[in-house]
């Protein structure tokens, strides 16, 4: 048991794509559950909400799903996975646009159910001068999130990618479909505009 | 060859040259100039803090339910592309009912064919009538043929929508992976 287990441990991408390209559920299931957290937790970074992360990481995989037959080997599993969540993220975004007609996106009031408590950039205490060492990790947490929602989505995208999913700037640059060049602009750029909103807790 | 580079040249680089991205000697000619200049210090300091902020935040992770609701979605879409045949629907709609609601359905139904048929008759007639006077209705009457082209319309707007909403699911991933990692 602990054989096979450590067996299908070890399967590649490449190994489980192929199998799943054969209509393999099992190899289907093992893709999801080697990559959903990694893909909610981008999803959750973009868009600041459990609900919306919980649906746009359900959509990532049934698109998957639908398109394992055109996945070229060359590209990587996960790079192509992320591409799909920011492509449904973005997607979101515009939906959010027209529907509530704000510039925000999903930036929308926080839920209960979030691990960060009440982040965002509306229904948020202000501690922006209360010292790190004040704030629970909870608390921080909530206050980096709001930091991320203020950013432009293509600038979060990048820096989420970067710094939290660690992803190199090349996957990136394959990830996001842009020129090595903008990757690096873009995370600069969003390090610039969190320096200022994060000044606080840089400081202390 | 090192060469000491001033504070404009160096700040743009500070991302990379706290990521570890810059190539060696790049980056030893900024590691020289931060030695020596507190302001870029200060914004390799903040740099690298951002990531180190990000970084640690806690990892989230979907709902306990997240499979069983993706397997559930995943076999909807499965049922979805397998459309039973016009007869395969009437035949399991006419023996769900049992024999009670057949006459009535009998009656319903040959009225529902009675109808049609006093329709294209008309129509026929009318396409005649226009023949006669010099009028081109040759479309207007295929239209109105049979209840079979109607079936039919319906059998291909069902497969331009499906090749529709296929096309929209293909369209966002791999055929753009393709150039950009070409490119790198």
């Amino acid at each position: 048991m602990n054989l096979a287990r450590s067996l299908t441990l070890t399967h590649s991408d490449s190994t489980l794509i192929a199998r799943c390209q054969k209509a393999d559920i099992a190899a289907f299931n093992e893709i999801v559950a080697r990559y959903k957290g990694k893909i909610f937790n981008y999803v959750y970074r973009m868009t600041g909400s459990m609900e919306d992360a919980e649906d746009l990481t359900q959509e990532v995989f049934v698109r998957m799903y639908t398109n394992i037959g055109s996945f070229r080997a060359e590209a990587s599993l996960s790079t192509w996975l992320f591409r799909i969540a920011g492509n449904l993220c973005v997607d979101a975004f515009r939906r959010g646009k027209k529907e509530r007609g704000v510039v925000t996106s999903l930036d929308a009031p926080t839920r209960g159910d979030d691990p960060d408590e009440a982040h965002g950039t509306r229904d948020v205490p202000d501690w922006s001068h209360a010292p790190t060492a004040l704030l629970s990790r909870k608390e921080l947490g909530a206050e980096i999130q709001g930091a991320l929602q203020k950013l432009p989505p293509k600038l979060r995208s990048a820096v989420v990618l970067h710094d939290i999913e660690g992803l190199a700037y090349d996957e990136i640059a394959v990830a996001e479909g842009i020129p090595l060049g903008t990757v690096k602009s873009r995370i600069f750029n969003a390090r610039v505009a969190l320096r200022e909103h994060l000044r606080p807790y840089l400081e202390s | 060859m090192a060469t000491m580079l001033d504070c404009r040249r160096v700040q743009p680089l500070l991302s990379e040259y706290v990521d570890g991205a810059l190539s060696e000697e790049t980056a030893w000619d900024v590691k020289m100039h931060v030695a020596s200049c507190a302001v870029c210090q200060r914004v390799a300091d903040d740099f690298a803090g951002t990531a180190e902020l990000l970084g640690g935040l806690a990892h989230v992770e979907p709902s306990a339910n997240f499979e069983s609701v993706l397997a559930a979605r995943l076999a909807d879409l499965s049922v979805k592309p397998h459309r039973p045949s016009l007869r395969e629907q009437v035949s399991e709609w006419w023996y769900a009912r049992g024999s009670v609601g057949r006459p009535a359905l009998a009656s319903a139904a040959a009225f529902a064919f009675v109808v049609p048929l006093i329709m294209v008759t008309l129509t026929l007639r009318q396409g005649a009538v226009d023949a006669v006077n010099g009028t081109a209705v040759v479309k207007q009457s295929n239209a109105a043929a049979s209840p079979a082209s109607d079936a039919e319309a319906l059998e291909r707007l069902y497969d331009d929508h499906a090749a529709y909403s296929s096309s929209l699911l293909l369209g966002d991933s791999s055929a753009v992976l393709t150039p950009a990692d070409s490119r790198l």
